[in-house]
């Protein structure tokens, strides 16, 4: 039986990533690169940054953080874009490995 | 310790690798530009493609444009539109980053040997490498942009995500560009975007909320050959020795979450860098690092 129980990639943790950050480094296999994997590479780093709507409102809401985005529309403008203002309140979630089907990769190009 | 990570191959820089896209985003649209492979998803995905490769042969340096007469004259009146407002973002960004970033690396890059469009083989030079101007030494006026003596201009460091952007505003509804690793995108719902490892390993994941988001990689493994890569720090004007070898940078705008990559990159304590909402860097063993609180840490 696996005892991480914070391991992302458990079925059970890909539906409710916001479970909670792990409460300890979460066990990984050895990259097969054999780059140096830091265990703590593999926290859910959890980001004070908001909180998104509809299916984001299921992925990352806690309750004691819960606050409506506000969520910048087309043609966003200079101001609102440089602002961190509206999104002091949001959270990006940054997983340690794929969790979800991407919808793109950002990569160097 | 581990075997620092070696420059990618040109195939293998420019594999597009985009994933599974959910149905959200139609029609869909992927084609050949600015030098990689771009992928348009959204209502109005046929009229943003069309912009974005009006603007590339507006502001390209490989082939003949506005930019290349620019740059051979050292003057250009009428200027497109275009050019002068791109040049005006190139400029803005230099004057944020004090000089960090800047248009007018276009000597030193030729220099450092990329010449041509990737991945032509490159050229580099001997002897030192080419100073660099001063970018405040450009002048616009009305429609007549002017350069320094020795001035010429690449718009590479900034110009893909503003291309990107631009035509991003083409879009309607839910939407995403991915120009080549640069992505923007505009959902009501979570959009998880992959940050992929620099040697291939698996990837961060990053869950945006709903909103527009840009996510910007830069890095200097890819445009990269034997003693040199794309990456010119104009302190040296020479390729940029760096702390890390990939920086990924998250910011709502995608024409300012490139330019935090790449500052990141050459300045990795750099002011301004609080601007981005997430900021992920790899250093060259794969170690992942975040900056929180104007400070690096291990991930």
């Amino acid at each position: 039986m696996p005892t991480d129980t914070n391991d992302p990639r458990r079925p059970d943790r890909a539906r409710h990533p916001e479970a909670g950050p792990a409460s300890r480094p979460v066990n990984r296999p050895a990259s097969r690169k054999g780059f140096q994997k830091d265990r703590a590479t593999l926290l859910l780093l959890t980001l004070t940054l908001g909180l998104g709507l509809g299916t984001a409102a299921r992925f990352v809401q806690r309750s004691d953080q819960a606050r409506t985005a506000t969520v910048p529309t087309a043609g966003t403008t200079q101001a609102q874009s440089s602002a961190s203002g509206p999104y002091q309140n949001q959270r990006v979630v940054v997983l340690p490995q794929r969790s979800y089907a991407a919808r793109a990769t950002s990569r160097m190009s | 310790m581990t075997a620092p990570i070696a420059p990618a191959q040109p195939h293998e820089a420019t594999a597009t690798r985009v994933a599974a896209a959910t149905a959200r985003a139609v029609p869909r649209r992927r084609l050949h530009a600015l030098g990689t492979d771009v992928a348009i998803s959204g209502d109005g995905a046929d009229q943003a493609a069309a912009e974005l490769l009006r603007l590339e042969a507006l502001l390209t340096r490989f082939a003949p444009s506005p930019v290349t007469r620019l740059n051979d004259a050292g003057e250009l009146s009428p200027a497109p539109a275009e050019l002068i407002a791109a040049l005006r973002h190139a400029l803005a960004v230099a004057s944020k980053t004090d000089g960090v970033i800047t248009p007018l690396v276009l000597p030193a890059l030729r220099w450092a040997g990329y010449r041509r469009s990737w991945p032509a083989p490159p050229e580099p030079q001997p002897g030192d490498p080419p100073a660099i101007a001063d970018w405040r030494e450009v002048r616009i006026s009305g429609n007549r942009i002017r350069l320094p003596r020795g001035g010429a201009v690449d718009l590479g460091g900034t110009g893909k995500s503003w291309i990107a952007q631009r035509s991003f505003e083409r879009l309607r509804g839910e939407a995403l560009i991915d120009a080549g690793g640069d992505v923007v995108t505009r959902s009501g719902a979570t959009v998880a975007i992959d940050v992929a490892h620099p040697a291939g390993d698996e990837p961060l994941q990053l869950l945006l909320p709903a909103g527009c988001w840009g996510v910007a990689t830069s890095g200097v493994l890819a445009r990269a050959w034997r003693g040199g890569h794309h990456l010119i720090d104009p302190r040296t004007a020479r390729p940029a020795d760096t702390r890390f070898v990939q920086v990924s940078a998250v910011h709502p705008d995608l024409r300012h979450a490139e330019v935090l990559a790449k500052l990141a990159l050459l300045r990795p304590d750099a002011a301004g860098l609080e601007d981005a909402t997430v900021l992920l860097a790899f250093d060259a063993h794969g170690a992942v690092w975040r900056r929180r609180d104007g400070r690096w840490g291990r991930a």
